[in-house]
């Protein structure tokens, strides 16, 4: 994939967070918004534009997020203060992608060799209505839902991409990080391993 | 009895969890992390199932998972075993919502024993003797001053959740304490999510002594007698044994026997421990009451027959105690050392690794817990226990040349471990003479007993 870089100033940043605030906040409350809002918000921009890199800059700061090189296809944020599981987070800007971050385990840094999107939590799934084989996906699109304790986690395809088989049947239990569904990428030629 | 029981920790207690539920016939499934595929419980289990990433506050921690996994795997009861959720009475709460049975004290009983100074008092109202302290959680740094000023220095500051060491301080003055209060909040907020703090009269050379208590919910119970654990370094457990060398037996027998009126009396329900300080002069103090399976309940078992939790699961399953007190028998010595994987000449620095080699000692009176095998990996993620070695002997003298032979054929290779430093203690003079105290090992350090010249 061809490294497109994007810089955006805070003031052309289409959704508006990351300029919204007035730049007088002290450092601290500037860290805690850029962790809890900015950063998310990149990252989930990140996911479904195709983009190599977003960079923002405001005021005296910067903050630049970049496509993992080692996985090619996969968008890998490597914080881990999202978290999935609790429950609160899901519906949210950023459910779908602390899943991603879960999802990818011990084997963060590893190239890619399952060609799988993975269960975000322990429950039951389900798919998108009239998900079959064979459809296409965009990526960032939530394939289906994991319902842990009757709050909907999301599975959100990492890549855009064609079904190639379900492997949970609608309505079983997964454990987390159980292989739900196979994803082949778009261009055909090679399966992509998506942590969703 | 339940058909199916969610084990939902690791190490060597989800082993020891998945052994009592065999012996009664109940099929298991443990919940383990991304990091802890490969250990002993998992591989033994009747299934297992992943419930988070190596991270404990999204496997161990998470409720939502935790219950979501005895949900889709058909289980009925929970065990938590010890840490983690095994006290979180709000979790309790949530397994009986979803119509589950928690293994150990029902919501509300853990949820009446949550808080330390509250539990102090209740006890207190029971008979048990406490040590003076601050009235209630401490407001502010004013009342933490006042308050000190009366119960006099050196005070004690503890966080009113948790355990471990964890948010604790001695202090000899006032300004002493007014530095450590800022610290003491910071770290219990970070480990239990309170920073409620209170204050206790600092003993100087005490020891640590609990007494194991099994009580139904129809107001049986019983004690099983005590444990030491004064062999601790930084306020953990290292070694424990029992009975207690500092109490004699009419002292054993009043202390034992006021601990399980008292908890029967103030509504306590399923197993229990009851830890005590005891004084150079033999005065027992109450400090708190753990509302689980402890580390070193195998102490107990040695001495006494009873598989403790067994006891648990049948007592959370609604079934009454079944024997008195008279029934108890406890007979001869144990010894529990707890393998760690540390280093004991830099201060006790946690280790991790591959491995390589792992041989149990045996024979009479010889029982080793452990999840490890030769081949496995110990994460890095969480406590450093890697097993308990016990030993019954007849009497003391009998069960420690018992855990000096247990020790010597003992063989963990690959990580670093303090099996070296149990053989010394052993040896050394202290023990020898069941005169340790909880401050020893800090106040000399831990290379005094692995020179020579200590012993």
């Amino acid at each position: 994939m061809a490294r497109e870089v994007i810089r955006v100033e805070t003031t052309g940043v289409g959704d508006g967070r990351a300029g919204a605030t007035a730049p007088s906040a002290t450092l601290l409350a500037d860290l805690a918004r850029v962790a809890d809002e900015v950063l998310p918000a990149l990252v989930a921009r990140l996911g479904v534009s195709g983009l190599g890199e977003i960079e923002v800059r405001h005021d005296g700061w910067h903050v630049r997020v970049r496509r993992g090189a080692a996985s090619g296809t996969t968008s890998r944020p490597t914080p881990t203060g999202s978290t999935a599981s609790s429950g609160t987070a899901a519906g949210s800007g950023t459910a779908a992608h602390s899943g991603t971050a879960a999802g990818s385990g011990t084997g963060a840094h590893s190239v890619p060799h399952e060609p799988t999107v993975s269960s975000p939590g322990v429950g039951y799934v389900s798919y998108r209505s009239g998900l079959a084989v064979g459809h296409r996906v965009a990526r960032g699109d939530a394939v289906g839902w994991v319902d842990v304790l009757g709050v909907r986690q999301e599975v959100v395809a990492p890549i855009e991409g064609v079904v190639g088989e379900l492997l949970v049947a609608a309505g079983d239990p997964v454990e987390f990080g159980q292989s739900i569904l196979r994803l082949l990428a778009a261009d055909g030629a090679t399966s992509a391993r998506a942590s969703a | 009895m339940f058909n199916r029981v969610l084990i939902a920790n690791r190490g060597e207690i989800a082993l020891r969890i998945l052994r009592a539920c065999r012996r009664m016939g109940v099929s298991a499934v443990v919940a383990y992390s991304e990091a802890d595929r490969d250990t002993l419980a998992v591989r033994l289990a009747d299934e297992a199932i992943c419930v988070g990433p190596a991270e404990s506050r999204r496997s161990y921690l998470n409720a939502a998972a935790i219950l979501s996994a005895a949900l889709v795997t058909g289980c009925e009861a929970i065990h938590p075993g010890y840490g983690f959720l095994s006290e979180d009475d709000a979790f309790a709460e949530m397994t009986r919502a979803h119509g589950l049975t928690f293994i150990g004290p029902p919501p509300e009983v853990l949820e009446r024993f949550a808080s330390k100074a509250g539990t102090r008092e209740l006890l207190a109202a029971h008979g048990l003797p406490t040590i003076p302290g601050s009235h209630g959680m401490l407001r502010d740094d004013g009342h933490a001053l006042d308050e000190a000023e009366r119960i006099g220095y050196p005070v004690l500051i503890k966080p009113s959740a948790g355990g471990g060491g964890r948010g604790m301080r001695m202090v000899r003055t006032a300004r002493e304490l007014q530095q450590a209060l800022t610290v003491c909040r910071s770290e219990a907020r970070a480990a239990f999510g309170d920073d409620s703090l209170y204050l206790e009269k600092w003993l100087q050379d005490n020891r640590h002594v609990e007494v194991q208590v099994i009580v139904d919910r129809y107001g049986n119970g019983v004690h099983v007698g005590d444990r030491d654990c004064s062999v601790q370094r930084r306020h953990q457990k290292i070694v424990e044994e029992g009975p207690s060398p500092a109490l004699d037996a009419a002292a054993r027998q009043a202390l034992a026997e006021s601990a399980v009126r008292a908890v029967v009396a103030a509504g306590y329900e399923n197993l229990g421990t009851l830890e005590f300080l005891v004084d150079q002069e033999g005065n027992a103090y109450f400090i708190e009451i753990n509302c689980r399976i402890q580390v070193e309940h195998p102490v107990t078992e040695m001495l006494s027959g009873i598989d403790l939790v067994v006891e648990q699961i049948r007592l959370a399953a609604g079934e009454p105690l079944g024997y008195t007190q008279a029934d108890v028998q406890l007979r001869g010595h144990a010894i529990e050392l707890r393998i760690n994987a540390e280093d004991v000449r830099h201060d006790f620095r946690p280790g991790a690794g591959l491995v390589e080699r792992y041989l149990t000692p045996g024979g009479p009176g010889v029982r080793m817990d452990s999840h490890l095998y030769a081949g496995y990996e110990v994460p890095p993620f969480y406590d450093s226990l890697l097993g308990k070695l016990v030993v019954w002997g007849e009497d003391r003298t009998a069960a420690i040349e018992r855990a000096k032979v247990a020790i010597d054929e003992l063989v963990v290779d690959g990580i670093i471990t303090n099996i070296e430093f149990h053989r010394a203690l052993m040896d050394s003079r202290p023990f020898l003479d069941g005169g340790f105290t909880t401050n020893l090992i800090d106040r000399v350090g831990s290379a005094a007993f692995l020179t020579p010249t200590a012993s």
